[in-house]
């Protein structure tokens, strides 16, 4: 290598370097978010021209070359800025509120936005800017927050914004800086406006809270008492469901413990039955065996006897009757024979009687024998009657049990002659007895009297018949006449005619007077007699 | 500047009424940014989210929109 050669290839090297380096100086190169202020030679001579007017150039995105000493450049940041703008003011309802806001603002891209902020903030601080931001904003938050009211700075954020633009826009744009973003981030009023705004709200919505937690409480609270009063319920019927299960449980204990001695009662209990029932035959055997051994027996007896005691009687019946039969068939025979005896006399008197009656009619001398013979015949008669009664009696005493009335009449009869004197005696001590009714009253009178005596009569002779002809029959006569019965039975009749013929005096008839004078021998004659 | 928006389309960020500046996002500069809106019918009022067309240019980060519910611009 030569040293001629070495110095020119030195030189050009050289020359290369510096031009290199003189271009590194001079080329400078604008980044995205800045802008490079040229200012000097030729500075308004730029392609793009922007900035002619003020003699200056503005580059944006791209390099440039300047001329180091004759070219000025700066760069003028176009980044946004961040500011906080806290602004005391007054609402339009005089309220006093702090609004609290942050506006993000950057300088315009345009290059009269940029030529705008470089002829104002070039080279100055960041600060200075945003103090200038600040003072402009804040005094047109203030206008503007006197034209709304807090409510609507509250809900209208549009509005406030709209405000914002309206009055700010052409300051910021003098200034060359465009507003990307302005928020208020609070309003607070220190007169506690905001809250007392919110009080109503609040406490209607307290108020529903509390209703709603009262509602909810008192709902809990049922359902919590309808849970309680289930569970209690259910505890219950589970306890129900125990006590009954233990009184089963129980019930069956007690059942098995008297198992036992049931079944022992039971099988005593059929013992006994079985023995109850051994005795109560035994008891019947007995009985069939007293049946056979002593009853019967006793009944044959019995029967045996009252066979025996009727056979008697039977026999003793029979005799009476057979004696009683027999007394009657004598005592039939008797009245039977003495009925046609003392029929046949009567008829055989009767015939003589009238046979003497005609006799002594036509002959009155005959009268006296007739008579005495009549007497004699009473006496005889009287006689056979004596005895007769005598006997009569005695059959009266048999018979008295059967024919008591006929004694009773009997008994009238021999008394009736003093009877009808009796009764005839109120006309004994008449001295003068006139009678208006002429003769038949008399007789009328008269034949009263007698017709009561007759009656009595009629009632002894009924009672006497018989006993004079059981009398008669007793004693055997049979010359009684039938007229000397027919004297005796109307004799107690005489007295009382006699009577009456008295009571007559001077009119006294023939017969009566006949017979006067023998009637009362006749009658004291047969009074002893009889008695 | 003002002319390299105009013809776009944008879609509204803040209502647009009469009066008022709304706000519109128009896709400029392989990004998109905000500008202030004034309706082309100065009556007219443009809700939200309604897809507008940049009619022209008031100067600054103003533009002045139509709504254009029934354009569909290629992009």
């Amino acid at each position: 290598m030569t040293p001629e050669i070495l110095i020119p290839i030195t030189a050009v090297v050289v020359v290369v370097v510096l031009f290199l380096v003189v271009f590194r100086l001079s080329w400078r190169v604008a980044e995205p978010d800045e802008a490079l202020i040229i200012s000097g030679l030729r500075a308004s001579g730029r392609p793009d021209g922007s900035g002619e007017s003020m003699g200056f150039g503005i580059v944006t995105g791209r390099g440039t070359l300047i001329l180091p000493g004759v070219t000025k450049v700066r760069t003028l940041s176009l980044e946004a800025h961040e500011s906080e703008i806290i602004v005391p003011c007054v609402s339009q309802q005089k309220i006093r509120v702090d609004l609290r806001g942050i506006v993000v603002y950057k300088i315009g891209d345009d290059y009269r936005s940029i030529a705008n902020a470089a002829r104002r903030f070039l080279d100055r601080p960041a600060a200075e800017l945003e103090t200038k931001v600040q003072n402009v904003l804040v005094g047109h938050l203030r206008a503007i927050a006197g034209s709304i009211t807090v409510e609507e700075m509250i809900s209208d954020q549009d509005k406030f914004t709209q405000q914002v633009r309206d009055r700010c826009t052409q300051e910021m744009e003098s200034f060359g800086l465009v507003i990307d973003s302005f928020q208020i981030q609070s309003i607070t009023s220190p007169s506690a406006y905001i809250e007392n705004l919110a009080v109503p709200h609040q406490a209607q919505v307290e108020q529903n809270a509390r209703i709603a937690r009262a509602n909810a409480d008192r709902e809990a609270v049922a359902q919590e008492q309808t849970a309680a009063a289930q569970i209690a319920e259910s505890m219950r019927n589970t306890e129900i469901k125990k006590a009954g299960f233990q009184a089963d449980i129980d019930r069956a204990t007690k059942e098995s413990e008297q198992q036992g001695p049931l079944a022992e009662a039971t099988s005593r209990q059929a013992v006994v039955e079985q023995e109850t029932h051994v005795a109560e035959l035994q008891a019947q055997q007995k009985e069939q065996q007293l049946q056979v051994d002593v009853r019967k027996p006793a009944d044959a007896e019995a029967y045996r006897q009252i066979t025996l005691a009727a056979a008697a009687r039977d026999v003793r019946i029979r005799q009476a009757e057979a004696e009683a039969q027999e007394v009657r068939l004598h005592a039939e025979a008797a009245a039977a024979q003495t009925r046609v005896q003392a029929e046949a006399q009567a008829a055989a008197v009767r015939v003589q009687a009238e046979a003497q009656a005609d006799a002594t009619r036509m002959n009155g001398r005959a009268e006296g024998d007739a008579i005495r013979a009549r007497g004699l015949a009473d006496g005889d008669a009287i006689k056979a009657q004596a005895v007769a009664e005598a006997a009569g009696i005695e059959l009266r005493a048999a018979a008295l049990n059967t024919n008591q009335e006929a004694v009773i009449a009997q008994q009238i009869a021999q008394n009736l002659p003093e009877i009808v004197r009796a009764a005839a005696s109120p006309f004994e001590h008449i001295g003068n007895f006139t009678v208006l009714d002429g003769a038949a009253g008399v007789t009328g009178a008269m034949a009263e009297i007698i017709q009561q005596a007759g009656t009595l009569a009629g009632m002894a002779r009924k009672a006497f018949v018989p006993a004079m002809l059981g009398s008669g029959n007793g004693s055997g006569h049979a010359d009684v006449k039938p007229a000397d019965l027919d004297e005796a039975a109307e004799a107690p009749l005489k007295p009382v005619a006699r009577a009456a013929a008295d009571t007559k005096s001077g009119n006294g008839a023939e017969p009566a007077k006949a017979t006067d004078g023998k009637e009362p021998a006749k009658v004291t004659r047969e009074r002893p007699a009889t008695r | 500047m003002s002319l390299e928006i105009v013809g776009k389309l944008g879609r509204v960020t803040a209502d647009i009424t009469p009066g008022h500046l709304g706000e519109v996002l128009i896709e400029v500069r392989q990004g998109t940014e905000r500008f202030l809106a004034r309706a082309a019918d100065r009556e007219a009022t443009i809700s939200k989210h309604t897809q507008v067309l940049v009619v022209g240019s008031l100067g600054g980060r103003t533009v002045e929109v139509s709504p254009t519910d029934s354009m569909r611009l290629p992009r």
